[in-house]
């Protein structure tokens, strides 16, 4: 699915992620409709380090809804987590959580 | 492409010689992603984002020709390249694996690109044409090996 021009909805965090109440980015994964599900979930489970099931559901909200909101951290963090999604060739960025 | 051995993080893959050469002529198109497509955020008017994308694009470029020489100095390693008159064997652990998944992501989302992006609409109503054969060759056999490594990492992972 490509980027959605569908008003914004909140993003829905796993509650896991949120780590400390100074987190003010969310790291945001947007779809790129050529880049392959199981691949997607591959790259979830090797940055984040979470299980496959956890992944897939990422990976399948990213599918559906054209991003996931995959994490929400302060500014360093999220951009440690940008740049390894950068790395596998993923479209991510860091929103401020407003 | 096949998966013919696997243990711990050892994985070996055996390759018929029109696929290792397939498997080179991909790999040789790296990097095809524009070295500014990558955006830190949507966000707009934060110098301290400013100042982010400038080191984020620097991490990439230099990423990019890192990976580069890696993937030069590994396509011609004898202990990760064993080839005979009738087939190549790759000999990878899975950090070569996750290197070759991101070369290979590169190529496919970057000939996505060339293509001009297309979401699944616009894919039906694209045609294939003198000039844009490559890019969809290009994508469709860097998803083809990708799917081959995912599917053994699955396997070696159990």
């Amino acid at each position: 699915m490509s980027e959605s021009a569908e008003p914004l909805v909140l993003p829905v965090v796993d509650s896991a992620t949120k780590t400390t109440h100074e987190s003010s980015w969310l790291v945001v994964c947007w779809d790129d409709p050529v880049n392959l599900m199981d691949y997607v979930t591959h790259v979830f489970q090797a940055v984040f380090g979470w299980d496959r099931q956890r992944a897939e559901q990422h990976m399948m909200q990213v599918h559906k809804q054209g991003k996931s909101v995959l994490a929400r951290e302060g500014f360093e963090k999220a951009e440690h987590y940008v740049h390894q999604l950068h790395r596998y060739a993923l479209s991510a960025t860091m929103e401020r959580d407003e | 492409m096949k998966l013919v051995k696997h243990g711990g993080a050892r994985l070996v893959f055996q390759l018929t010689p029109r696929e290792q050469q397939l498997f080179v002529e991909v790999l040789g198109l790296y990097p095809l992603i524009p070295a500014d497509a990558r955006k830190l955020t949507r966000h707009v008017g934060s110098l301290q984002l400013d100042e982010s994308q400038q080191l984020l694009d620097d991490a990439l470029a230099e990423g990019r020709e890192a990976t580069r020489k890696q993937l030069a100095k590994f396509l011609t390693d004898p202990e990760r390249v064993h080839t005979t008159k009738s087939y190549t064997r790759l000999i990878l652990g899975t950090a070569e694996v996750e290197f070759l998944l991101q070369v290979l992501n590169d190529v496919r989302v970057g000939s996505w690109m060339k293509l001009g992006s297309p979401d699944y609409d616009a894919e039906k109503a694209l045609q294939v044409t003198e000039g844009n054969a490559v890019h969809f060759w290009a994508r469709e056999m860097a998803g083809a090996f990708q799917s081959v490594l995912l599917a053994a990492m699955n396997v070696n992972q159990g």
